[in-house]
């Protein structure tokens, strides 16, 4: 009798042995890594040296930049959206911070066929609220109580030659907009929506997030820092039209994952 | 492997661990630990559990004669409440955890002006000598030894720059010092907090002096010493590295956020109709554009800890700058912005002491920027020469600013000197 219970235990354990690595051998999920990278016209950004000209012919350079994306959202070929929820759903990036330019989130997805990404550029007015950060760097990013608070989308700061050959720095900043009188607050964030056709599995899990720096100065709204000026934090026209020039700076594409 | 830690254990205990793995099509990840234990095949059971206990005691009683992973023994933690709105993240090495009896020690160190090595009068020289709390921990421009504002050393040789204010270091992650170059990042392991800079004032010729060897053993003889230190780090030996611990834990401790605007913030106190128009200079880019780089509603520090070159100068020939620590071209003349808590007592102002007065430093912001290629471009008032403030603008910038006087900070008892060092002796700066 205990023999027969000996190996009807045997038995029992090993098949759920059995079945337990059966279900390993289906890859369900995935760890996705998005690497962000910055271009000006397919050329990587070289920083500090002004070689640049935007088609408005203001030649121009890049010092320093720092942006927030959040909310990446895939879409899979069956219609399903996964979202990134970990670290609120919010990533910064400074080019000034290596790490920041990979973002390994603590979601898994699940493997196999996507369509398409989007995600928002800046943070959502529900998340954008003072004190959402204490730390840098995301601290810095901070935007005036006083104009409607919260956080910066983006600071790009950088210096042109104005009219006269007159070097000028320039301070690309976007957040919260609000009227002259300070009554009225606008929110600049947008959502951008790319295609991006890519079979997530093990290893093959990286995102590109590229930008191409010189779209923020393109179109539709040609950009003249001769005529709009080179601060813009408390021009909502200025902010609003770069936020449309934004629609168009991001692309996407997959990539093989090269590290973790 | 246990059996190399430990080859004298009696039986040999082997820790086979597999690291994780994954094929090529199949995801299997083995996480196995085993224990192997050899037994000579005439042990009976009762002996193999006897062995088993006699490893696993012996096993115990060597991992509790380890002291090094104990730095603290049992003194006792201290635990930095942070202030609303501040960092949570805080610079403390891990090998120099804050306790009690660490900040006591590293109080009457910073008030002994033996810690130069000298006991004569006038050869004296302790951290407080210049850095008094009445100025926020600078030496402040009325000093009655450092005229003018600028230190020197016990030998009269004066410091490479003016002093920066000792408020709020354990939030700064960027590096010490004007430059930063006290920091995570530095190749030489003995400067990269303030731990180093400690044990550097001691023997630099435009500080201390001396000669950390005569200080220790000099420490080491005043009787009431050792027993702090045996508290504070479980030795009655004075190490000039625990000498630089508890000073440190004591600076770490140096916390400003009772300022009137700090009680603005928590609801506690209105500014003033004066007040209230610079702080929105303070914080609009149409204004006075300080927020970027010295913080503000959202960064209480009032500082980003970051360099930058705000336009004192169009040659740049400082061997001490940012670019002496980066060789980042952009970095030539950028400076640390210093935090503005307690500014109207720091000056002089900027890292070579040139304006004596915020009127001067907001004049300069005001007219007197200098345009280079490595100005930063926040200045972005540059070609004007400024900000182009109105008398009355600057007055209530000036007026703003001065909200950020902590009184509580420049009277807590628990930063001032003692009334008696260790040894009854009264503290000598």
């Amino acid at each position: 009798m205990k023999k027969l219970l000996y190996l009807l235990g045997s038995g029992l354990i090993g098949m759920m042995l059995i079945i337990s690595s059966c279900r390993k051998d289906e890859v369900k999920s995935v760890s996705p890594q998005l690497v962000f990278q910055h271009n000006v016209d397919g050329a990587t950004l070289q920083r500090g040296v002004m070689n640049y000209t935007n088609l408005a012919g203001n030649l121009y350079q890049v010092d320093e930049l720092q942006y927030f994306i959040s909310e990446i959202t895939l879409r899979k070929a069956d219609g399903q959206l996964i979202k990134i929820s970990s670290d609120s759903s919010i990533h910064y990036i400074d080019v000034d911070i290596p790490s920041s330019l990979v973002w390994n989130p603590k979601d898994q997805v699940p493997s196999g066929d996507y369509t398409s990404i989007s995600f928002v550029f800046g943070i959502n007015e529900a998340k954008n609220k003072s004190g959402l950060f204490v730390n840098p760097p995301e601290r810095d990013m901070f935007w005036p109580d006083i104009m409607g608070g919260g956080y910066h989308c983006m600071k790009m700061n950088g210096k042109w030659k104005a009219t006269g050959d007159v070097i000028q720095p320039f301070n690309f900043h976007i957040g919260m907009g609000m009227n002259m009188a300070g009554t009225e607050f606008y929110q600049n964030y947008f959502t951008v929506t790319l295609p991006l056709n890519i079979q997530l599995y093990e290893t093959h899990n990286k995102i590109d997030i590229t930008m191409n720096i010189e779209k923020w100065f393109a179109a539709p709204n040609l950009w003249d820092w001769n005529v709009i000026g080179g601060q813009i934090m408390m021009n909502q026209e200025a902010m609003h039209k770069a936020c449309q020039n934004g629609a168009n700076v991001f692309q996407v594409s997959p990539g093989i994952r090269t590290n973790n | 492997m246990l059996s190399n830690k430990f080859p004298n254990l009696p039986y040999r205990l082997r820790l086979k661990y597999t690291v994780p793995q994954s094929t090529e099509n199949k995801k299997i990840i083995f996480n196995t630990i085993q224990i192997k234990v050899k037994i000579p095949g005439s042990l009976n059971k009762v002996s193999l559990g006897m062995a088993v206990i006699l490893a696993l005691v012996m096993l115990f009683l060597i991992a509790s004669c380890n002291h090094e992973t104990d730095p603290v023994h049992n003194a006792t933690p201290f635990q930095i409440t942070v202030p609303k709105f501040f960092p949570t993240r805080m610079n403390i090495p891990a090998d120099n955890p804050m306790t009690v009896e660490g900040i006591e020690l590293g109080r009457y160190l910073f008030y002994d002006g033996r810690m130069s090595g000298n006991t004569e009068a006038g050869k004296m020289m302790s951290c407080g000598t210049c850095h008094l709390q009445s100025r926020s921990f600078e030496c402040g421009i009325d000093h009655p030894r450092f005229t003018g504002g600028r230190p020197f050393g016990i030998t009269g040789i004066v410091t490479p720059h003016y002093m920066l204010p000792m408020i709020n270091l354990v939030w700064n992650e960027t590096g010490y010092l004007w430059s930063g170059s006290i920091s995570e990042n530095n190749p030489n392991p003995s400067q990269r907090n303030i731990e180093d800079i400690v044990g550097m004032a001691v023997t630099a010729p435009h500080e201390f002096a001396g000669d950390s060897n005569k200080t220790k053993a000099l420490i080491q003889s005043i009787s009431g010493y050792p027993a702090l230190f045996e508290k504070a780090f479980g030795s009655r030996t004075v190490t000039m590295r625990n000498i630089s611990k508890a000073i440190a834990q004591f600076v770490r401790t140096l916390i400003s956020s009772d300022s009137k605007f700090d009680k603005y913030m928590r609801g506690e106190q209105q500014l003033s109709t004066q007040e209230l128009s610079g702080y929105v200079l303070f914080m609009t880019e149409n204004g006075a554009d300080c927020f970027h780089c010295h913080g503000g509603s959202g960064n209480p520090l009032f500082t980003t800890n970051l360099f930058y070159n705000n336009g004192k100068d169009s040659v740049f020939d400082d061997s001490r700058d940012r670019f002496s620590v980066t060789g980042d071209p952009k970095d030539h003349g950028a400076y640390k912005a210093t935090t503005l808590r307690n500014i109207e007592l720091t000056g002089p102002y900027m890292h070579d002491g040139r304006f004596k007065t915020l009127a001067e430093v907001i004049d300069f912001y005001s007219q007197g920027i200098i345009w280079s290629p490595y100005i930063h471009p926040l200045m972005h008032h540059a070609n004007d020469g400024g900000i182009q403030l109105t008398p009355g603008e600057k007055a209530d910038l000036i007026a703003f600013i001065k909200t950020l006087r902590d009184d509580t900070f420049l009277t807590n008892p628990a930063y001032s000197a003692p009334d008696k060092l260790p040894d009854g002796e009264q503290a000598v700066r």
